[in-house]
């Protein structure tokens, strides 16, 4: 070992006393050394010097990254997460109006075995339901009050765009299941925006 | 009892609160680990950035075995580790960081020398120093974060601090 190796060696001792790593013998050696070597307790100071500038205050991030940490975690956030509550409560629910506007209409076709075709017939019900209702709604708009009636009108004309927007991505992938779901919500939304139209009307009748 | 175990389970069910709680509270550590590791405050935002992204995404991982805040060091060193491979920066040399201060005040340049000398001290012996020098982590919580044992902990850091003595020897006394 040469001197710089045993310079270093010593160090580590040194360092390990200051952290009060050292019991028994080797606690015994250093103390010795210590009493005896005005170099080793300078060496001692320097090394506790050493760790309290270390120890010294840094300052935080240059800004604060909450932000974007939080933009990428939601970025992340696996669609499927989100999206699967949200399907099946929507498909429940598609099932449940489905089967409300049957009671109002012919029975929708049977069923097919796969899921897209389940939804392709949601869909053709919807439609078909919509339409039965469109002549009755109509009706319905007119008996209302003028600022309900426009209210009335921006919302038909809002689901009435989506749902071209959503057919119109549907020509592009027609097996695309979420594709249907969307679309069959928007048709859901539509139906209830009907049925309000028509039981507000009948209430209207009724009270007058 | 870990002082995080309430947050943590709440960022679990994906609390975004409960996840800026954490970060608030560790962002200081964790990014002083990052900036004495790689002496680069831009490099340490980011390690620190993706140290809490990744604990974020990972936290359904963490199962209370360790304090959230030595899991999320553990997390913290592999950014850093991974980030100065990445860059595959050189250390910097501690002459040029010499010739690059002029005459600041004796603590301040000693500091400046600390992190230059830091940065040529192998991987493991930067991490022990800055765990428990800086963030005065104890050599249990430092171990489990690096996967070595406390007694390699241990030796590592009076290694490091016998390096760190011997480069630094000569400016630690003038400025003494």
């Amino acid at each position: 070992m040469n001197e710089r190796d045993e310079d270093l060696a010593r160090l580590e001792v040194l360092s390990a006393y200051v952290d009060g790593d050292l019991e028994g013998e080797a606690l015994a050696e250093v103390e010795a050394l210590l009493a005896s070597s005005e170099a080793a307790r300078a060496q001692v100071e320097e090394l506790r010097d050493l760790k309290a500038l270390a120890a010294e205050t840094s300052t935080g991030p240059s800004r604060d990254l909450w932000p974007a940490i939080a933009a990428e975690l939601e970025a992340s956030k696996p669609a499927n997460d989100d999206a699967r509550p949200w399907r099946w409560w929507f498909v429940g629910a598609a099932a449940a109006v489905i089967a409300f506007v049957a009671l109002r209409t012919p029975a929708p076709p049977p069923a097919k075995p796969t899921l897209s075709a389940q939804l392709a017939d949601a869909r053709a019900a919807y439609a078909a339901a919509i339409d039965r209702m469109a002549e009755e709604s109509d009706a319905a708009v007119a008996k209302l009050p003028e600022d309900v009636r426009q209210q009335l009108v921006v919302s038909l004309a809002q689901v009435d765009r989506a749902i071209r927007e959503a057919e119109a991505a549907m020509s592009q992938a027609p097996e695309d299941p979420f594709g249907h779901e969307a679309l069959l919500a928007l048709y859901s939304e539509k139906v209830r925006i009907l049925e309000a139209v028509i039981a507000a009307a009948e209430l209207k009748e009724e009270a007058s | 009892m870990d002082p995080d175990a309430d947050l943590v389970e709440q960022a679990r069910r994906g609390d975004m609160k409960a996840m800026e709680q954490l970060y608030r509270r560790h962002q200081g550590a964790v990014y002083a680990y990052a900036l004495r590791s790689t002496g680069r405050p831009d490099a340490a935002d980011e390690i620190t950035q993706d140290t809490f992204v990744r604990a974020f995404r990972g936290v359904d991982r963490f199962r209370g075995g360790s304090k959230f805040s030595t899991w999320l060091f553990s997390i913290a060193v592999n950014q850093t580790r991974t980030r100065l491979a990445k860059d595959a920066r050189a250390a910097v040399p501690l002459e040029a960081e010499v010739e690059a201060t002029t005459t600041p005040e004796p603590t301040g340049w000693l500091r400046r020398r600390l992190e230059a000398a830091l940065a040529t001290l192998p991987e493991g012996y930067r991490e022990v120093v800055v765990m428990h020098d800086v963030l005065q982590m104890p050599h249990e919580e430092i171990a489990e974060a690096r996967n070595c044992t406390v007694g390699t902990s241990k030796s590592q850091l009076h290694k490091a601090r016998a390096k760190l003595r011997a480069l630094l020897g000569d400016e630690h006394e003038r400025a003494r």
